[in-house]
């Protein structure tokens, strides 16, 4: 992969300036904050300058596959078996990364991790030089990452593997890069996660008790007769990627019909809300006020300044981060906040934005999340919980 | 060759939709319905089939055109395409069958996908709609349904790169499936 004096710009900004990258095989990682123009700048090495309206100059060689971090950019399937075929995946990769056996099964009803695995094996089976990946790590249970970092290393040693994250804590062993406007700086990236500390330990009460709760998807049964407890604070499940972490966070919600029974002991005007694992996709209006105000109501302008956030700005022109964490910031006025991944979409300094938020306001969370920094910041105030196999486990603390 | 047949069956339907009586069709329409019942896209089919039964009723009086005969077609049609869905294997045995050249059959896929990603972000949409203002009602619909038109304008250019790269891909097969 070369790329020399690479200048990325955008409806007449220029986004990017000297980008220098040339390696012929092994990982590099190039880290930058939400909105830097990581995604731009794969693209532009893959040359689909077109699709993304961007002007690039400069020299690139590469003869790469690619790892978008929405999926909605990669798979075109009905089913994991026409998805296969089309983008001739390599069986072995889908072994691998624990999708054998899903030939049948519908892309839509696939987990977040899932769908991001499939989308891995098809960069991994192309027979290119080079594979750029976005993000690969969010959405992946530490099981599946760490099998992908062991793939990856294996294909690095005849491929040049380019990294592109928002999460450098994830590869703490490779070679970083810092990307910012004027190009690529190297070394270590240093970074800083908050650790939420000092909520009192008694006083738990209990905030949701499920009782004989059964589910199934169509003939794939997700609970039968599971009975939970959840207390105040904050509670953390955790599990493998299409373990029904979504499921039970979406039957807690009231967004699923269920079998069973489930009780609040919460009082307050609003009981409960959900954060979808993919909020960037959610909106209903055009700006981050009348978004936040029609969802927050006289709450709207304290949440948004911890949160960070411009009530002036568009909808269309915020970062993904800036997006993830508006749509967080509208679950904030319940009792109970269920977050599903909220950190999948968020960069170093936006995951320390919702642990302040987090302990800024003082609400009852359920939050599903495989980012075991993010449960590491919490491990002293969270309870943790596994889900495995259908069943839920108390595990304490971490 | 179960997406010839599904062709076929919306192929009739629609000729039929234009030969039978109306209390035929509402009988046909009425057994369909029952048997599909989960498949059926209920909230389009009944604003669709109300929204020209009264247009007709009102706009009929002067053309002579009675309101029922119109809004009988319309719920079949309606009722008959929500229950034959396309899989995305079926839809290249459909393209390959009639032997649709790349500058046709590229596009249907486009709008296949954007299909699917409408009707996924419809739930995606309304669950978050529920959570955060209690139940859905009627005027709401407005507000989702503008939202999601925004929501696949913008994801146009991502689902075409998709398909983009796997072009070469969906060739291969429609010329597989053509011989």
């Amino acid at each position: 992969m070369i790329v020399r004096d690479l200048s990325i710009t955008l409806n007449n900004k220029k986004l990017l300036e000297n980008i220098n990258i040339e390696f012929e095989r092994g990982i590099r990682v190039i880290y930058g904050e939400s909105g830097v123009g990581k995604t731009l700048l794969m693209v532009s090495i893959a040359g689909l300058n077109d699709f993304f309206k961007i002007n690039a100059e400069g020299e690139v060689y590469a003869d790469c596959s690619l790892l978008f971090e929405d999926t909605d950019n990669q798979i075109i399937g009905y089913r994991v078996k026409d998805e296969i075929e089309i983008a001739g995946i390599d069986r072995k990769y889908l072994g691998l990364l624990g999708l054998e056996g899903y030939d049948d099964r519908e892309v839509h009803t696939l987990s977040g991790g899932e769908l991001k695995k499939l989308c891995i094996a098809e960069a991994l089976s192309k027979n290119r030089k080079d594979i750029i990946l976005d993000d690969p790590q969010s959405h992946l249970d530490s099981e599946s990452f760490k099998e992908l970092l062991e793939i990856i290393k294996e294909l690095s040693r005849e491929k040049a593997i380019l990294i592109l994250t928002r999460r450098p804590d994830y590869y703490a062993d490779c070679n970083h890069y810092l990307l910012r406007k004027d190009g690529l700086r190297k070394g270590a990236c240093s970074f800083y996660f908050k650790k939420i500390r000092g909520r009192s330990e008694s006083g738990k009460r209990l905030i949701v008790e499920g009782r004989d709760i059964t589910f199934s998807y169509g003939d794939k049964p997700i609970f039968s007769k599971v009975s939970f407890k959840f207390f105040s604070g904050i509670s953390i499940v955790t599990g493998k990627n299409g373990s029904g972490k979504t499921t039970l966070l979406k039957i807690i919600s009231g967004l699923l019909n269920y079998g069973g029974s489930i009780k609040f002991y919460v009082d307050g005007e609003k009981t409960v809300s959900y954060v979808h694992q993919f909020p960037e996709r959610v909106f209903f209006y055009s700006s981050v006020r009348e978004e936040a105000e029609f969802a927050l109501g006289d709450l709207c302008s304290e949440i948004l300044e911890v949160f960070k956030l411009n009530p002036e700005k568009k909808i269309k022109d915020m970062t993904r981060r800036e997006k993830a964490l508006l749509a967080i910031a509208c679950s904030m006025n319940a009792e109970v906040v269920c977050l599903d991944e909220p950190t999948a979409s968020l960069d170093i300094s936006g995951v320390n934005i919702l642990l302040e938020a987090i302990e800024s306001f003082d609400r009852n969370y359920i939050i599903a999340s495989n980012d075991q920094t993010f449960v590491k910041s919490l491990s002293e105030v969270a309870e943790i919980y596994r889900l495995e196999d259908g069943v839920i486990k108390n595990e304490g603390h971490n | 060759m179960r997406g010839i047949i599904k062709v076929f069956t919306l192929f009739i339907g629609a000729i039929l939709a234009f030969l039978l009586p109306y209390a035929l069709l509402l009988t046909i329409s009425a057994v369909i319905a029952i048997v599909f019942a989960r498949k059926v896209k209920w909230k389009i089919v009944i604003l669709l089939t109300l929204y020209i039964f009264c247009i007709n009723a009102i706009f009929g009086r002067f053309v002579n055109v009675d309101p029922i005969i119109y809004a009988s077609r319309v719920l079949f049609l309606l009722i008959l395409s929500s229950v034959v869905t396309f899989t995305f294997s079926e839809l290249l045995e459909v393209v390959a069958f009639f032997r649709f050249p790349k500058s046709v059959y590229i596009p249907v896929i486009l709008a296949y996908r954007h299909f699917k990603i409408l009707e996924r972000d419809v739930k995606i949409f309304q669950e978050t709609y529920k959570i955060r203002f209690g139940t859905l009602m009627f005027k709401d619909y407005f507000i989702v349904y503008a939202s999601l038109i925004r929501n696949i304008l913008q994801k146009i250019d991502e689902v075409s790169v998709a398909v983009y790269l796997k072009e070469k891909g969906i060739e291969e097969i429609v010329e597989r499936r053509r011989l």
